[in-house]
């Protein structure tokens, strides 16, 4: 008898103890899962080397980062990049389009921004960003948890 | 029984640091705090009208607007910024929204806009000083006749459906942009773009 009290001590002691690192990691983490893509085009060819980093890994078993994707729209470069919710319940996250031009540089734009999306159960998401300059040739995808401005 | 004099210095020193510590609680609580955020994150105050829709309806006409095949030509063609209607019951200030749009459009290099929507007084103030003045170089003056006259227009509106029920509003906006060719009066581009916002709010609160 003592020696299963003692047990359940334990496991209440350390769920409080998990509590708060469960909720550091899936509440107020900032950090994103990114779909990078790297186009190069010789003649009328385009080519694309794509890379996915996780920062954040809670995140993508719940968020899979599942197609990268671009083409060519006159100069510029499209990027598509498809999310599939794996889980059955609503996912609210937010995502942000980076470009850079062949030297590694940003393309400052003024449209960029922390785009909210909700992506439903089961569901797979389309996002999609027009280079904003035809010097744009790579594209990173940042997605992560809501992390709105605090007050 | 009388109490010695160690327990009652340490009871005073006590009363003393527990004074400060609720000195310093206060002092902190009450201290404005200001600190600078990132102008792209999200902003979920309130329900209203906020950066990050200006944000979301810049970003989407621009990447629209981009792809137009009229702007592929190279001829970097002239727009005139008309106004964007709000049919809100907001203030929304649309000029931020079109000068967005502007600015990233200038940036992408495939079009130009033309500066008389905005400053067309400034622009015929300046052309009289340097004329009639008598006071500018007659080299670098600038002659009547020679600004480029606009190809397109871009114009729209913004209009929203609010609804409440309880403690809870539900806020729909709808923006529509249009280009239309001055020439041929012809809508050559046009897109929209919908944002929908709920809002609760706390049983106990405001």
């Amino acid at each position: 008898m003592e020696r299963k009290a003692t047990r359940t001590a334990i496991v209440i002691f350390a769920l409080f103890l998990l509590l708060p690192i469960l909720c550091a990691t899936s509440c107020h983490r900032s950090a994103s899962n990114i779909a990078i893509g790297t186009v190069s085009i010789s003649g009328d060819i385009l080519s694309l080397d794509k890379k996915i980093v996780t920062n954040d890994l809670l995140l993508r078993w719940r968020i899979k980062i599942l197609d990268v994707k671009a083409r060519r729209e006159g100069d510029f470069i499209v990027a598509q990049v498809v999310l599939k919710n794996n889980r059955k319940r609503s996912f609210n996250g937010e995502y942000l389009f980076e470009w850079l031009d062949d030297d590694g540089f940003k393309i400052d734009s003024p449209v960029e921004h922390w785009a909210p999306v909700v992506i439903h159960g089961e569901e797979e998401k389309y996002l999609q960003s027009t280079a904003p300059s035809p010097q744009a040739v790579t594209f990173k995808l940042h997605f992560r948890r809501p992390y709105p401005v605090r007050y | 029984m009388k109490p010695n004099m160690s327990s009652l210095s340490f009871l005073r020193s006590s009363g003393i640091l527990l004074s400060l510590c609720a000195l310093l609680i206060i002092s902190i609580g009450c201290a404005t705090k200001v600190r600078y955020g990132d102008a792209q994150q999200q902003e979920t105050l309130t329900a209203d009208f906020g950066s990050t829709d200006l944000q979301l309806i810049a970003e989407k006409m621009v990447n629209s607007m981009l792809r137009i095949p009229l702007f592929e030509r190279g001829e970097r063609p002239v727009v005139f910024v008309s106004s964007v209607k709000n049919k809100t019951m907001e203030h929304i200030d649309t000029k931020a929204v079109t000068d967005k749009i502007r600015t990233a459009m200038i940036k992408s290099g495939k079009v130009r806009f033309t500066a008389t929507s905005d400053i067309p007084t400034e622009i015929l103030d300046q052309l009289e000083y340097q004329r009639g003045s008598g006071l500018v170089d007659p080299r670098t003056r600038k002659e009547y006749g020679k600004q480029i006259g606009a190809d397109y227009i871009l114009y729209g509106e913004i209009g929203s459906i609010v609804k409440r029920a309880g403690r809870r509003k539900d806020v729909y906006y709808k923006i529509t942009l249009n280009l239309v060719d001055i020439q041929t009066a012809i809508i050559e581009w046009a897109d929209e773009k919908e944002i929908r916002k709920t809002e609760k709010k706390p049983i106990i609160g405001w």
